[in-house]
C-alpha cells in the first residue's frame, strides 16, 4: 500500500517525465515533413494517428505544429499583408543587408557570392577565426575546422581532412565543427574520446541555405587526446536495439601555448 | 504555382514578426530576426522550386534563424558565465527528464522510499493510460505549456472539445492521484 503521507509528488513535472520516458521508447519519430503533412491534413488516418500520439509527448515537435497552424492562419489574415509601399520599403532595405546582392533568380555568380559571404561569416564573424600559417593549428578567438569528407551543396566550403589535428589555444573556450548533413528531428550528435565529454555542451545549430549543420564544443570539456563526433539514428530502446551509427567524424585535440 | 518574391514579403513579413514575438524573442530583436529569415529566403529562392508551399517553406526558415539565435543567446550566456565543467554537469544534471524521472521513481536512498515512489510513478501511469486517448494528449500538451487553441491545432479538434477533456481529466485524475500528487491543474492562460 502506498503510505498517503509520503511527500506528494508535483503532477505535472511527473507526467512530462514519464512522456519524456515513453518518446525515448517510441519507434517511430516523424520528420519535419511528417509533421508539415499532417498539420496540412495529407496523412492517412493510421500515420496521423501516430503522429498524433508523438506530439502529445513531444513539445518540441508539438510546438512545430502549433506554429506552423498559427503562422498559416496568420498568413491568411489579409489585415497583416504589406501595402505596395510597405512593401517596396522593405524590400529595399533587404537589398542594403549584406549579401542581399540583386534580384533573387541572378546568376549562379550571385549564389556564389552569397554563399562565399556566408562561409566567410560563419568563418570571421561568429567565431572569429583567425588562421596562423602552419598547417593545422589556429589561434586567436575560437578555432573552427571544417571536415570535408562530405562535398558540401554549394561547393564552396573546404578544411581539413578527416582525422586531422585540431589545434586550440590555452584558455579558449571553444571550437566549432562544421560538416554538411541535413538535421533530422531523430538524429543525435554526441562526442567520445579520451576527456570528458558532456553531450549537453554540444550547440548543435541549424542552417537552411548551405545545408550544413554547426556543432560547437566547449575546448574546457576537451583535454587533448583522439575523438571521434557521431551523428546517431533513432533506435528502439524497447526492443533493446543500439542506435545505428550514420556518420563519424574523428579528429584530434591539440592544445597550443601561444595565444594571441 | 509561380509566386514572386515581392509577393512572398508583403504576404509574410507581418507573420513572420508574430512567429517571433510568440516564441518570446524581444520586440527589438524580432524585426531583425525577420530580416534574416527574408535574407535567407532571397538567397535561396530561385533554388524554391515549389515542392513544398511558399508558406510552409518560409516558416521554416523563421524556425530555423530563431533556433540558431536562441543557441548564440546560449552561447553568449555560456561564455559570459565562465561555467564549468562541474558546473555544465550539474546543469545537466537539474533539466534532466532523465534525472526527473529516476526521482519519481526509485532513486531514493532509502529503500521504503523508493518502494513507494515506484508504486507512484505506477500509479501515474495506470491513472493515464486509463484516460480516453484524446483527453491524455490533451493533458499532455498543456503540460508542455501549450494554449488551449494550441492543443486543439495539435489534435485537431475544436478549443471547446479540449476544455471539456481537460475539466473531464483534472476530476478523473484528482480523484485517482490527489492523495499522491500535488498541482492536478490545467488551468491558467487560455
Amino acid at each position: 500500500m502506498s503510505d498517503s503521507k509520503s511527500p506528494k509528488l508535483p503532477f505535472p513535472e511527473a507526467v512530462r517525465a514519464l512522456s519524456e520516458e515513453e518518446r525515448r521508447d517510441l519507434p517511430f519519430v516523424p520528420t519535419e515533413d511528417a509533421l508539415v503533412a499532417y498539420q496540412a491534413g495529407e496523412l492517412s488516418d493510421e500515420a496521423a494517428d501516430q503522429v498524433r500520439r508523438y506530439l502529445a509527448i513531444d513539445p518540441e515537435a508539438a510546438r512545430f505544429v502549433a506554429d506552423l497552424d498559427q503562422f498559416l492562419h496568420d498568413v491568411e489574415d489579409k489585415s497583416l499583408h504589406l501595402s505596395d509601399h510597405e512593401t517596396a520599403q522593405g524590400l529595399r532595405a533587404l537589398q542594403r543587408e549584406p549579401g542581399g546582392g540583386s534580384s533573387p533568380g541572378g546568376s549562379w555568380f550571385f549564389k556564389a557570392a552569397a554563399a562565399v559571404f556566408l562561409v566567410t561569416t560563419v568563418v570571421s564573424v561568429l567565431w572569429g577565426m583567425q588562421q596562423r600559417g602552419h598547417g593545422d593549428v589556429f589561434a586567436g578567438g575560437m578555432s573552427i575546422t571544417m571536415l570535408d569528407d562530405l562535398e558540401p551543396q554549394n561547393g564552396n566550403t573546404r578544411g581539413p581532412k578527416r582525422g586531422q589535428k585540431v589545434g586550440v589555444p590555452q584558455g579558449d573556450r571553444d571550437f566549432a565543427l562544421v560538416f554538411p548533413l541535413e538535421p533530422r528531428l531523430d538524429q543525435v550528435v554526441v562526442v567520445r574520446g579520451d576527456g570528458v565529454v558532456v553531450d549537453d555542451a554540444l550547440d548543435v545549430r541549424y542552417s537552411v541555405d548551405l545545408s550544413c549543420q554547426t556543432v560547437r564544443l566547449l575546448t574546457a570539456n576537451y583535454p587533448a587526446g583522439q575523438y571521434i563526433l557521431r551523428l546517431l539514428g533513432s533506435a528502439n530502446r524497447r526492443n533493446g536495439e543500439k542506435p545505428q551509427i550514420l556518420k563519424e567524424y574523428p579528429f584530434e585535440v591539440v592544445y597550443v601555448s601561444e595565444t594571441r | 504555382m509561380k509566386i514572386e518574391f515581392k509577393e512572398l514579403y508583403a504576404v509574410h513579413y507581418k507573420p513572420v514578426v508574430r512567429f517571433f514575438a510568440r516564441n518570446g524573442v524581444p520586440e527589438e530583436r524580432q524585426k531583425d530576426l525577420a530580416s534574416e529569415t527574408f535574407l535567407r529566403a532571397y538567397r535561396g529562392f530561385p533554388d524554391f522550386r515549389g515542392d513544398a508551399k511558399p508558406s510552409t517553406w518560409l516558416f521554416r526558415i523563421a524556425r530555423h534563424v530563431l533556433y540558431n539565435a536562441r543557441r548564440d543567446n546560449q552561447a553568449a550566456k555560456r561564455r559570459g558565465e565562465e561555467v564549468s565543467l562541474e558546473a555544465a554537469q550539474e546543469d545537466g544534471k537539474q533539466f534532466s527528464y532523465d534525472g526527473v524521472y529516476k526521482g519519481l521513481a526509485g532513486n531514493s536512498s532509502d529503500p521504503l522510499q523508493s518502494i513507494l515512489e515506484t508504486e507512484k510513478a505506477a500509479l501515474l501511469t495506470k491513472a493515464l493510460a486509463d484516460l480516453p486517448n484524446q483527453m491524455r494528449y490533451c493533458v499532455e500538451l498543456r503540460l508542455q505549456g501549450l494554449k488551449y487553441r494550441e492543443i486543439a491545432a495539435v489534435q485537431k479538434i475544436s478549443v471547446e472539445t479540449v476544455k471539456a477533456h481537460l475539466f473531464q481529466a483534472r476530476k478523473r485524475l484528482k480523484e485517482l492521484l490527489g492523495e499522491y500528487f500535488e498541482q492536478i491543474e490545467f488551468g491558467g492562460e487560455s
